[in-house]
């Protein structure tokens, strides 16, 4: 089979990055690994038909069930994954438009859409805007299209035929569709499917989705998914970006049918490649998304021009402006580290005085309780360097382990003296406080404090004990 | 919800009572939107795509606002009113901040914010810590697009390419294109 040597390639890639790098930790990818098998295990039980427990194909692949449509043949030929970087290309190039609007949206909204009240305005105007759209576009469009008969859908696979029943009729009588209503007037999915299996098929006056309305479907819909940001409700950035890549690649493939007769590009591929290009284009994912897109495709063919769109995708993308996840990021303020610092050079600018106060407040090994707690109530800082008799750093306090370290009451507290005859001491005790005795320093004997293990101090996690509500009487503040 | 809307528009459409269909459209569509905007309101956590916020909890910012129990619950009503109002948006991206979630609240147990009840499963005790934490978050999202895409093995992909650091993001890059 032609798809055993990009498989394969692909399993050394993933080999490599499961035995070679030391990022990847096998145990966590194990138990990831387990997580998504039962997961996917619970939704193939909730997806079975009844009948003994067997899944329906098609609810196993969430954008349809792709087949070889000529056996031991490809959908596509090997020269037309040069076509697919170039679709590839134009993806990362329309992802990265779609990202500077959402940026520019998202930024416009943050500065403007302050108050609650504006909010849901906004929210409203722009449902109200989508809505008219979604319904005023199919109502414009006048013309009715047939649907593919049964002799014509002889040899169409199940898929095929399903998604014929997905054709939205709207205003045109039976046995005709609205091509505009069957992409907008329907849920997004099911427009998703249409767009990936309605056939292309030649010799015949049906030419399933036009040009026309994919143009005017992708524009509208690419703009108003691009319009989404700083809308306040929970939404996603995976199906608008299918769906108008879906729009985008049946275009290619449409184009590419009607400009040179005789060739046969199948729509349905395109349709998918060109949702891969405008995905890989808006958030720059490759290898997770290439193995989504396998999976919801259900064809291993696909898996070498997945790969190449991908790839070109976000290699024009990049070269353009940052993904979305990375926009987003910023806008929001979140600290994220990024890997390429791009003025790295800057950081020799900042001194550490910028990031630590002057003069730091640091401990000793052993120190009196109150002046701990003193320093925790009057600083704000997160950590205390802890210096040894020299004055050379030994490692840093956290401020939590401190706070929980006096609040579980673990420090020696002096004892009295007749505690001091009582207790049992050690013969190297013994000796050491003889030998202080004879130097003639007091040695104020102390009661060893509780050892404390890792997950004792981690156990209030989240929510460790603020210095603010821990009491200590004189008597332990004195301890040290 | 969506197919309710739609068979009871395409209803009236039949009758050709067009100005019915539309206004039947316009209220469907804004009373699903008013209650994914409220739910909002009430949590503002759980607006957006959560994928940023993912991906910047799995690289060591701590955002337990954002990934909690009231934030899962919203998150997923929300979504599921705000699709269904026919916004050009997707439900795959907040399934992953809910599965993230999951996974939270499971390793988390008590959070600050459960309306006061307490959650706090001792027999959990082990997973009481930020590592613990972030590695269930980790799997919470394996497990989100698992169910979402049917595609479990992206699933545990996605983790690396979209919420791991690009660093190591760069040399799987690297790799993918040697494997091409």
């Amino acid at each position: 089979m032609a798809c055993n040597l990009p498989l394969s390639l692909a399993c050394v890639a993933q080999f490599a990055l499961e035995e070679g790098s030391s990022f990847w930790s096998g145990t966590i990818t194990f138990r990831a690994f387990v997580c998504a098998m039962v997961a996917f295990l619970t939704v193939s039980l909730m997806c079975s038909d009844g009948s003994m427990g067997t899944s329906n194909v098609n609810s196993l692949f969430v954008f349809g069930h792709f087949v070889d449509l000529v056996d031991n043949r490809t959908n596509f030929r090997t020269y037309e994954i040069f076509i697919f970087i170039l679709l590839g290309i134009s993806g990362g190039v329309i992802g990265t438009v779609f990202n500077l609007i959402n940026k520019h949206v998202s930024m416009y909204h943050a500065k403007h859409t302050t108050t609650t009240s504006k909010r849901f305005i906004h929210l409203f105007t722009f449902t109200f805007v989508m809505a008219c759209i979604s319904f005023l576009l199919p109502l414009c469009w006048q013309k009715c299209t047939r649907k593919p008969t049964d002799e014509e859908m002889a040899d169409w696979t199940a898929e095929e035929v399903d998604s014929i029943d997905g054709l939205v009729r709207f205003q045109c009588s039976e046995g005709y569709y609205n091509e505009m209503a069957s992409l907008y007037f329907c849920p997004f999915d099911a427009s998703i499917r249409n767009l990936f299996h309605f056939r292309e098929y030649k010799g015949s006056t049906n030419p399933s989705f036009s040009a026309g309305p994919l143009i005017l479907f992708f524009l509208t819909y690419f703009l108003m998914a691009a319009c989404t940001a700083g809308l306040k409700v929970p939404m996603g950035l995976f199906v608008p970006s299918l769906l108008a890549g879906a729009a985008y690649g049946r275009l290619w493939g449409h184009v590419l049918n009607s400009a040179f007769p005789g060739y046969v590009a199948d729509s349905g591929t395109y349709s998918l490649l060109g949702a891969a290009a405008i995905n890989g284009g808006v958030t720059r994912m490759t290898i997770s998304m290439t193995i989504i897109m396998l999976e919801t495709a259900g064809n291993m063919t696909y898996l070498l021009p997945l790969m190449v769109t991908f790839g070109a995708a976000r290699y024009s993308g990049n070269a353009l402006s940052d993904g979305i996840y990375d926009i987003t990021l910023y806008l929001k303020d979140l600290p994220f580290l990024q890997s390429s610092l791009h003025s790295l050079g800057l950081l020799n600018f900042n001194s550490v005085t910028e990031i630590m106060a002057i003069p730091p407040v640091t401990f000793n090994e052993v120190t009196k309780v109150r002046v701990v707690y003193e320093a925790l109530k009057t600083t704000t800082h997160n950590g205390f360097p802890i210096l040894d008799n020299n004055g050379r750093l030994r490692g840093l306090m956290l401020r939590k382990t401190l706070c929980t370290l006096l609040d579980l009451k673990v420090f020696s507290v002096p004892l009295n003296p007749s505690q001091q005859k009582q207790r049992v001491m050690s013969p190297e005790m013994q000796a050491e406080a003889d030998r202080m005795a004879k130097e003639g320093k007091v040695a104020v004997q102390l009661a060893s404090a509780g050892t404390v293990f890792y997950d004792r101090l981690e156990k209030s996690y989240p929510n460790f004990p603020v210095v603010d509500k821990i009491d200590l009487n004189e008597d332990q503040q004195v301890s040290e | 919800m969506l197919g309710w809307k739609f068979t009871s528009v395409t209803e009236i459409i039949d009758r050709k009572d067009w100005a019915g269909a539309f206004f039947s459209y316009q209220f469907f569509s804004m009373f699903f939107v008013s209650i994914s905007g409220v739910l909002c309101y009430l949590e503002p956590s759980a607006a957006g795509g959560g994928i940023s916020e993912i991906k910047a909890f799995l690289n060591g910012v701590n955002l337990t606002s954002f990934i909690n129990f009231p934030v899962l619950v919203t998150k997923l009503v929300g979504m599921c009113f705000a699709v269904a109002a026919g916004l050009p948006i997707g439900k795959k991206g907040p399934i992953i901040h809910v599965g993230a979630c999951v996974g939270a609240v499971v390793s988390k147990g008590n959070t600050l914010n459960t309306h006061g009840y307490d959650t706090s499963w001792y027999q959990f005790q082990d997973f009481r810590n930020d590592r613990s934490n972030r590695d269930f978050v980790t799997y919470g999202c394996a497990a989100g697009v698992a169910a979402v895409f049917r595609s479990p093995i992206g699933g545990v992909l996605v983790r690396y390419c979209c919420c791991c650091c690009n660093c190591y993001c760069c040399c799987y890059y690297c790799t993918h294109v040697h494997g091409m």
